[in-house]
Formats: structure tokens, sequence, C-alpha cells
């Protein structure tokens, strides 16, 4: 994680910024992340790598698959350009959301394209589960203008973007996954991947933005965190639930390092920004009666209720029909 | 939390063998690749802390209606491994390079015996994988229909047989989330149009008389313990 110290402008917000990681075999994880604060944006971004359809391997590239390839190079890319970005004094609303992800996409595809292009091209293998160095994104770009938040969710694949407050758990982005599949239904059908990161070119970055005056929670994750919980309550549960446990925000993270090692079983990797707390004991104070609630409601019962039901409640908060 | 909650891993594989005369070089190395395909990626999962919950291999064995009569097409069901390691071994090392008459053989009537296999539908994470090792084109389905052992109910043409693999508007007989097809088989018809208008198809395409490198083969069991 990088952080830019400085004072005043998004910072007068800013708590923390903090990534979670952790790898399934070490020196091979497929995950990679990129975050950061400038004195007017920042930025929490996760890659993930595909390992089933780049699972080539690059003498040149230490013999790491494309999988690991495209989710390194993205997050040094994203890098790149978010020094740009923040040099070039550009605004981030909704007018200009669209030349943002235009500008992302081609950022990627270069360095994507030319990774490829200078590794012998693609291979023999071919079919539609191929890609060339195949990667997800999630990405959330923030700055404060007028005392309130603008976010810039940027996304392809399944890794997402969320927004964490005492209401609640929202996913804000959608999974490029076929059609019919929500949060709960996915983790077993495990659904394929629609779009994505690639050196193809032709993919797509969806993106929404959202503004908000409050104190919140900006979370980045690839499936590695939420993927291997049963429901997704469970999810948002582990996080409040480690929350209440820690008593400082390193504490937190590491709670949240080793709730998500307790099930996962691929390479995880969560970035978030934590904002307009201003200290610990306010902020873990202000999510007590949503840790409770949820208990209460959903994860008490999960043995004994139908879990679809469970789901159908919960669903208004998670995708933010209830806010 | 919920109590007891653990992902189980399901995964039915296929293995689609040509076994005409032109395999016999790399006949041997195909099947020693189906008999190592199990451990392979039951090794590659473990490095992930993944275990798979159930494992059932079936053997379909092809090669010409016409040329071979009795011999064109032999079908195993599903043997359940490790429990059934042993005669899964002996199916497979009894398998014999011989027949096939001219260069396509039957390759995808073939396919049809395994895209309509009795696939698993129990397991919270499931994957379907169908192998095929040729070094063949094929014939057009229903090349060999005159002949008294062609199988009633297959697919009568290549579009049928597309159906019976599915898209994402209509499924087919295989889950649309869990199938995968490998392809070790030339590039040439039809196996490169399945390679590019099928979904969820990782093709290997092969020369006649070469193996499948030592590389290639890593790649796919990374292609499908990664899946899993």
């Amino acid at each position: 994680m990088k952080k830019k110290e400085s004072a005043g402008g998004l910072r007068s917000k800013l708590d923390e910024v903090f990534v979670v990681s952790g790898e399934m075999i070490k020196d091979n994880g497929e995950d990679d992340h990129y975050a950061y604060v400038d004195q007017k944006f920042g930025i929490v971004g996760v890659f993930d790598g595909c390992g089933g359809i780049g699972s080539r391997k690059y003498e040149m590239y230490e013999n790491k698959t494309g999988a690991y390839i495209a989710s390194h190079m993205s997050a040094e890319t994203v890098e790149a350009w978010f020094d740009k970005f923040c040099e070039g004094g550009a605004e981030l609303s909704g007018n200009t959301a669209a030349d943002i992800c235009a500008d992302l996409h081609d950022s990627l595809a270069d360095t994507l394209g030319e990774i490829e292009k200078t590794s012998g091209g693609r291979g023999a293998i071919k079919g539609s589960l191929v890609r060339s160095f195949p990667t997800t994104a999630s990405m959330i770009l923030f700055t404060l203008k007028d005392k309130k938040v603008y976010s810039l969710y940027v996304w392809a694949g399944d890794s997402r973007g969320y927004i964490l407050t005492p209401d609640g758990l929202t996913q804000i982005t959608r999974d490029d996954i076929d059609a019919g599949e929500d949060a709960l239904s996915n983790l077993s059908s495990d659904s394929r991947l629609t779009n994505l990161v690639h050196a193809g070119g032709d993919f797509k970055l969806n993106s929404k933005i959202i503004s908000f005056s409050g104190p919140a929670v900006l979370i980045s994750a690839t499936d590695g965190c939420f993927g291997y919980f049963s429901t997704p309550m469970e999810f948002e549960y582990m996080l409040l639930e480690a929350l209440s446990k820690a008593k400082s925000m390193d504490g937190w993270k590491k709670l949240i390092d080793g709730g998500i090692r307790e099930y996962t079983g691929d390479d995880y990797t969560l970035a978030a920004a934590v904002l307009g707390y201003g200290d610990f004991r306010t902020f873990k104070r202000s999510f007590a009666r949503r840790r409770a609630e949820l208990y209460e409601k959903y994860i008490s019962r999960l043995d004994s209720a139908d879990k679809e039901e469970l789901w159908e409640e919960y669903r208004a908060v998670y995708y933010g029909e209830a806010r | 939390m919920a109590s007891n909650y653990k992902i189980t891993y399901n995964v039915d594989m296929v293995f689609c063998i040509d076994a005409t005369g032109s395999m016999t070089g790399v006949i041997d190395m195909v099947k020693e690749n189906a008999l190592n395909l199990y451990t392979d990626v039951s090794n590659a999962m473990a490095k992930k802390n993944k275990t798979i919950d159930k494992l059932r291999v079936r053997v379909v064995v092809f090669r010409d209606y016409v040329a071979d009569g009795d011999d064109a097409m032999l079908v195993t069901d599903f043997f359940s491994l490790p429990e059934q390691t042993e005669d899964f071994e002996r199916c497979v090392r009894s398998v014999q390079a011989f027949g096939g008459g001219d260069d396509p053989e039957d390759g995808l009537e073939a396919l049809g015996y395994a895209i309509k296999s009795k696939w698993d539908t129990e397991g919270m994470k499931k994957r379907q994988v169908i192998v095929v090792w040729t070094d063949a084109t094929t014939h057009e389905l229903g090349f060999g229909k005159s002949m008294p052992n062609y199988p009633k109910g297959m697919a009568k043409d290549f579009n049928e047989l597309t159906a019976w693999w599915g898209d994402r508007q209509n499924s087919g007989f295989i889950n649309q989330n869990a199938k995968r097809l490998l392809l070790f088989a030339p590039d040439g018809p039809y196996w490169n149009t399945i390679s590019d208008t099928w979904d969820n198809v990782i093709h290997f395409p092969s020369i006649a008389g070469e193996g499948l490198g030592e590389f290639d083969y890593a790649q796919i069991i990374d292609s499908i313990s990664n899946t899993i």
C-alpha cells in the first residue's frame, strides 16, 4: 500500500487506506493491488489474474503464468495512469467518468497488448476459453468536493467494489457473469466471466459514480475475499465481527485477514479506504448496531432458516435498493 | 457463521480417445496422460488447499463406423476415483490403436456420447470436463449412419450437436457453467469450428505423429485445476 502524506484536501476526510492480501502458493499469487492517496484523489484497486484461462507460462517472465503477469502489470499500469491523472489537473464527476474509463481502458489494453507482442504472441492454443493475459479489475477512484466524497467505481469481471456504512454493506459493482446469477446463486453456480481485462483489448470497463457526505468505507475485493462464504451476509458479518474485536485499525486489518483466510480457497486481496470517522473508537462504535442487527436477523438463523429467504430480505441493502 | 460449512468440489471427466491406426505413435502417451490426469489435477488443486470431493471418469474410444464395425465406438460408464482406479486403469491400458480407414474419423459421434453423459448434479462447485485426443479431422455427423451399429438418437447434424453443447441462451445436455471442452486435435474440420464457435473450449492444435508436449500438458492441468 502506498500513501502519500499531505495536509488538507482529501486527507482531512481520510482516516486510513489499507490492503489485506494472501496467496495460496507463495510468490505465485495471481492477485495484485494498487492503493494510493494523493492530495486530491485516492484510489483502491484490486486485480485478480484468471488462472483457468491464463495458465500459459512465460519463460521471459520468470515462468510466471499469463494470469500472474496480467494482474501485476495491470496494477503497475494503473499506478502510472493515476500519477498522470493527478498531475493533469483532472476532475472527477459524472461528466468526466466516461473519459476516465476510456483512458484507463486504453492504458490497460496497450500494456497487455505490448506484453503479448513481446512475449511471442498468443501461442498455438486457441478456443473461446483462452485469453491472453486475463485479469479482473475493481478500482474505486475518489475525491472530496464541497464536503462530499465522489467515488467512481470502475470494474471488469467479478472482483467487486463495495461501500460499507452503518446501514450495511452494498455491492456497487455488478459482476460480469451470465445473466440470472446474483451474489448468492453465484457462490454455488460459479458462473463464467463474460467480460474481463485481457491483451485482446475487446473488453469493457464498467463504471458507476456515487457521492455521499457521511462516513463510509470504500472496499475493492477479489473473489477470494467473498467467494468462499456460504452467503453474502457472512462476508459483511466477517468484516463487522472483526471490527468489533479490533482495538485499532491495524488490528481490524489483521482480523479481516484471519477471517478471510479461515474460509478462502483462493488468493485474496481487499483494498479499503476509511473516510470521515475521525478516530477508531468512533468508527468502531458506528457499526455496533449494524453488527448486532446482522447477527440477529441473518447470521444466527443461517443453520435453521432457508438461505434463499434470508438472502431475499438482505439483498435490498446489499444491492442498494434500500438506500 | 453457518456451522459445518464447506464448499464441495465434484468433477466429472470424459476422455474421448481416437484409437485408429494413425494414433499408434501417440496412443501410449495419450493413455499415460489419461491415467495421470486425476493425480495431476488433484495435486495441482491440493497446492491451492482444495480437495476434489468426488471425481468420476468415463472413457469413449472412437474410430470409424464405416471401417471398423463393432470396434467403431467403445463407451464405458463413469469410474469413481480413487475407488475404481484399477478398473479405470485396466480399461485405458486395453485401448489399442488400429483401423480407421480413411483420414477423418467419427470424433463428433464420440463427442455426442460424451455430452450426453449422466453428469453428476450434486456438489456446490461442479466441473464437467470433456477431453478429446485425436490426430484426425472428423467426418460429418451421420457419415456412418448406414452401418447397423450406428447409434440411434445421435445428433443428426453438427447444428444439433452444437445445441447439445448449448450456449448462453439455450442450455444443452451439459451444465452451462460447469462445462469445459479440452481439444487436443488438428486445426481442421470440425474441430476448428468447435474451437471458434462453442463456448468454454480450450483447443491445443495437434500435428499427426507429434505428441502433447510437457509444456502444454502442464497448461492443461493448470487450466482444469484453476477453473475448479
